[in-house]
């Protein structure tokens, strides 16, 4: 009763924390420009609403304020809007996105970044002067990031008109809004309205082209085959092993087949619920493991978090059967004099191709479900 | 503080997923045998479209390998018409598998009566003439083996033409004609390169699935 109760408040818990989390990841995203992030001259009339006004009425003045936060890189693509309520006719204005040390030297990369050109403070654009293509009373103006390809991409009134290579660091891009001008207003969309870009479009593309990236890799059938064949040779599945391996492929990892047989019989008796059998033959077979015998083996035992064999089999009844029978697996592995590394034991190289490939997407921000991605038809 | 991941070993994988990337590149790949001594090894769950033609495309799969193209022509169209006719680079494919077969027997007459009534056809367009030209050139060699073209002649050349003509029919009975193994391998080395550019200097390098492998 007490188990299942504290089961519950765990639960209760552990929801509390995901929400949480979710909360301060939705607060990460930028919401709103900030007044106090920027040169001076900007009054926000509302969350969206900005308005500028030039401290000197006589001539222009640069002024730059930027998002209340970066733009989150694990994305695929990052964008914002603009919608210029009412410009300063002679006056210039440019949307992009900057490092927040920007600020602290803003002269000197003005002319470099106003152009659409990239300096190492970041990126902004104020349309084209040769096409005589700039941003006008009316315009909706915005700014992204495609993480894919490493770019900046600027549009204009829904259409894609500019792209300039970024290559700066993902992370610490601030959208940034800067004027050239007496007077501005504008109205600022970080996602909160429907954008007059289609970005969902956008991304259907841009997903399209990475995926072509990735079907356009070639392999060889020897790679798939000798990883198919490593992976059953190392987990001990010998009559697969046997009735696949018509065409044996070179011996590099044939030190395995020594043991093969006794890597299945120990599987097959834990499989079917045998554990004091298996232990049984353990001892008869490998008296070095039981005895601790080498440096691999300790650490085999941490990596279970035991510090005796025996202690393995003592917790076979908390563990699940395959958890098991890939303890036992890797320590008879460990016996191979060949086997110099307890990745070696623990692993064959398609588990550990596949554990890269969750870690990375992971750390790229997308959620990797194998099931979904490799059971879907093509 | 985001996880670095080069530290990946610390990541548990279910078991069942690599079972289940084991059994769709058994079951591609026609290892009937080895299927059902799989399911059996591991409780994997056997999936409903598992046998569904696979005695036949292990067949058809082996005589394009061996080079009986004419053969595995013959079988694919009892299995399904129009799986040739609607992919001409396949039914050329097979068919050139066939004119090469006649070229290593030197059956040199009556390889250029086929290449003229079966490949000619195919000449009207320009991406199969290049082609041709190669196939044709073969002919004007007493060993064809040590000509240019010899990689035409390789298990290589017949194992590409197989797989082509496995997956056309897999996609035909509407089944992945990817496995799960070539995506998870695609996908890692792009997913690797991507994150060698983001990290730009600091970047460990470029990532090899050889070096992998081998490591």
């Amino acid at each position: 009763m007490a188990g299942t109760i504290r089961k519950e408040i765990l639960k209760v818990v552990l929801r509390e924390t995901n929400e949480k989390e979710e909360k301060k990841k939705e607060a990460e995203a930028p919401s709103k420009l900030d007044t106090s992030n920027s040169t001076g001259g900007f009054v926000a009339v509302s969350t969206d609403i900005m308005k500028y006004t030039s401290v000197y009425p006589d001539k222009p003045e640069l002024n730059v304020i930027l998002a209340d936060e970066p733009a989150p890189w694990k994305n695929l693509l990052y964008y914002f809007e603009i919608y210029v309520k009412d410009a300063d006719f002679k006056g210039k204005i440019a949307i992009g996105f900057t490092l927040a040390l920007f600020l602290m030297n803003i002269e000197p990369w003005w002319e470099d970044l106003i152009a659409g050109h990239e300096s190492s403070h970041g990126v902004l654009y104020s349309g084209d002067e040769d096409t005589g293509s700039t941003f006008l009373s009316g315009d909706v103006i915005g700014a992204g990031i495609n993480y894919s390809t490493n770019e900046f991409f600027f549009c204009k009134n829904g259409e894609l008109v500019h792209s300039v290579p970024n290559n700066l660091s993902n992370r610490g891009l601030y959208p940034t809004i800067a004027v050239l001008s007496q007077h501005e207003e504008m109205h600022v969309n970080f996602g909160q309205k429907p954008f007059a870009f289609n970005l969902k479009d956008f991304e259907a593309r841009e997903r399209r082209k990475q995926q072509q990236k990735i079907e356009e890799i070639s392999l060889s059938p020897q790679v798939t085959y000798s990883l198919i064949r490593s992976y059953l040779l190392h987990s001990g599945y010998e009559d697969t092993f046997n009735s696949f391996d018509v065409v044996p492929s070179s011996p590099i990892t044939d030190e395995q087949t020594n043991t093969l047989n006794h890597r299945s019989t120990l599987r097959q008796l834990i499989m079917n619920g045998n554990v004091d059998g298996a232990f049984a033959k353990v001892h008869e077979w490998y008296p070095q493991i039981v005895e601790v015998g080498s440096q691999l083996c300790i650490y085999l035992l941490h990596y279970y978090g035991c510090y005796k064999f025996e202690l393995i089999f003592k917790l076979a009844y908390e563990m699940p059967l395959e958890v098991l029978a890939n303890a036992v697996n890797a320590f008879v592995l460990s016996t191979d004099p060949h086997m110099e590394e307890a990745k070696d034991c623990l692993h064959s190289p398609l588990e550990r191709l596949l554990k890269q490939l969750t870690a990375c997407k992971r750390y790229e921000g997308e959620d990797f479900l194998v099931e979904k991605e490799f059971s879907k038809r093509d | 503080m985001d996880l670095d991941p080069r530290q990946y070993e610390n990541l548990a994988v279910n078991d069942n997923d690599i079972h289940n990337i084991v059994l769709s590149y058994l079951i591609h790949n026609c290892y009937k045998e080895s299927v059902e001594s799989f399911i059996a090894c591991t409780g994997a769950t056997q999936p409903a479209d598992y046998l569904e033609d696979m005695d036949k495309r292990k067949r058809i799969f082996h005589f394009a390998l061996e080079g009986n193209a004419l053969k595995a022509i013959e079988l694919t169209e009892q299995l399904a018409k129009d799986i040739l006719e609607n992919n001409k680079d396949l039914q050329f494919d097979l068919l050139s598998l066939h004119f090469v077969e006649l070229v290593c027997s030197r059956k040199c007459t009556e390889a250029l009566e086929f290449a003229q009534t079966k490949l000619g056809p195919f000449g009207k367009e320009p991406k199969y003439m290049e082609k041709l030209e190669d196939f044709m050139a073969l002919l004007a060699y007493k060993e064809p083996e040590k000509s240019p073209m010899f990689h035409l002649l390789s298990l290589e050349y017949r194992q590409q033409v197989a797989d082509s003509l496995n997956r056309a029919i897999l996609a035909h009975l509407n089944l992945p004609s990817y496995t799960a193994m070539e995506r998870l391998i695609q996908q890692a080395t792009v997913v690797r390169q991507c994150l060698s550019q983001e990290a730009g200097k600091d970047a460990p390098p470029p990532f090899s699935l050889k070096d992998f492998l081998r490591s």
